[in-house]
């Protein structure tokens, strides 16, 4: 999973941002990217900002719809993240959260 | 001698509809003559039988992109997709790891209960994955969820201990209801309908105000918390409400099946 590992306050920061987008255009908040606990692995411990490219392109609203990398917010947001060089590889079974597995 | 002119104006869309409608519109997108008609038809329809007022979120999510397959029909209010979600011709997919949606209201929230609720997934392949939506009590006690490697699972809805495996979904509508002392899952595909379980084990504890989620669920019984299993299924229809008795739950998920496959051109597997 291709996307930025941060601390919990500045994930807080980046969702809020993305919210704050929506709704300062008078808009519900449709879309996010979410932020997920690291459970297991070498970050763990730490937040997982999903920020693949796929994801950055998500078609969100209009004809042609816009897509997140296209909002001028998205700027200041992925510089507050280090960029998007800044992006890692994540591990998708580290963000299994172990005390929700069905048994 | 004054002409007259005899204006003749068609059948007007039901105030629903058109609402929804006009919530598509104001996030660019434009529904077909056909699939206005079938969304009308789909709505009047369940207000006839006298199923709308139990209906209380329905997202249909083939309109490929992000606002408009968060507009609820039913109140036009919208929930919001998370992580990695692709939008479709006539449904949406999650990546299997981060991608889900949130109804942004709990079971409580929407009326539902310990007795009588109401969930139905769209499945547009057969991935056999329910791809659905859970809240839980911890412990995985008080879950109501149909969920992802072929089977159908419900353990009983809204509390108690005792857990029914089901048989494959195989794509196609699952729909689980609390209703009249029953707990039960039906699955229908273009074949036809059929009951997954029926069982009358009694429900207890409380309403759960975890957030409902399509594409993924979660465990956790808390008003904060966010779902932690997810699916890669592709999700067509959404819908929560009341309980329904079986025969009503035959109904109406012969009309979703025919509002989906009318509104995209798919075929239900």
């Amino acid at each position: 999973m291709i996307g930025f590992v941060v601390s919990q306050s500045t994930a807080d920061q980046v969702i809020a941002g993305i919210a704050a987008a929506q709704i300062g255009r008078g808009l519900p908040v449709y879309w996010t990217t979410g932020a997920y606990p690291i459970h297991s692995g070498p970050r763990m411990g730490q937040m997982f900002i999903p920020a693949s490219d796929e994801i950055l392109a998500t078609p969100l609203r209009g004809f042609p719809p816009d897509t997140p990398l296209e909002f001028p917010e998205a700027a200041g947001l992925i510089a507050l993240l280090g960029g998007l060089e800044a992006r890692v590889d994540v591990d998708a079974s580290d963000l299994i959260d172990p005390n929700q597995t069905l048994s | 001698m004054l002409a007259r002119r005899v204006i003749l104006a068609g059948p007007s869309l039901d105030p629903d509809a058109r609402a929804y409608l006009a919530a598509l519109s104001g996030v660019g997108i434009s529904a077909s003559v056909s699939q206005k008609r079938a969304i009308d038809a789909f709505i009047r329809g369940e207000k006839r039988e006298g199923r709308w007022t139990s209906v209380k979120r329905f997202y249909l999510p083939i309109w490929g992109v992000a606002a408009a397959n968060a507009v609820d029909v039913v109140t036009r209010a919208s929930g919001t997709f998370s992580g990695g979600v692709t939008h479709g011709a006539g449904y949406i997919q999650g990546d299997g790891s981060t991608g889900y949606f949130s109804f942004a209201a709990s079971p409580s929230d929407i009326g539902m209960g310990p007795a009588n609720g109401h969930y139905l997934s769209l499945q547009a392949a057969t991935t056999n994955q329910a791809g659905f939506v859970a809240h839980c009590g911890s412990g995985n006690t008080n879950r109501f969820s149909l969920y992802r490697g072929g089977q159908a699972d419900l353990y009983t809805a809204f509390g108690g201990t005792t857990g029914h495996n089901g048989s494959t979904t195989d794509g196609g509508i699952a729909s689980g209801q609390r209703f009249g002392g029953h707990t039960r899952i039906h699955k229908r595909l273009t074949a036809g309908r059929s009951t997954v379980v029926d069982t009358t084990v009694a429900d207890a504890g409380a309403t759960v105000t975890a957030p409902i989620y399509g594409l993924a669920w979660n465990f956790r019984d808390t008003a904060g918390s966010s779902p932690a299993n997810y699916f890669n299924g592709q999700i067509g229809v959404l819908s929560a409400g009341l309980g329904m008795s079986d025969a009503d739950d035959t109904a109406y998920t012969l009309a979703v099946k025919a509002l989906w496959e009318t509104c995209t051109g798919l075929t239900l597997p």
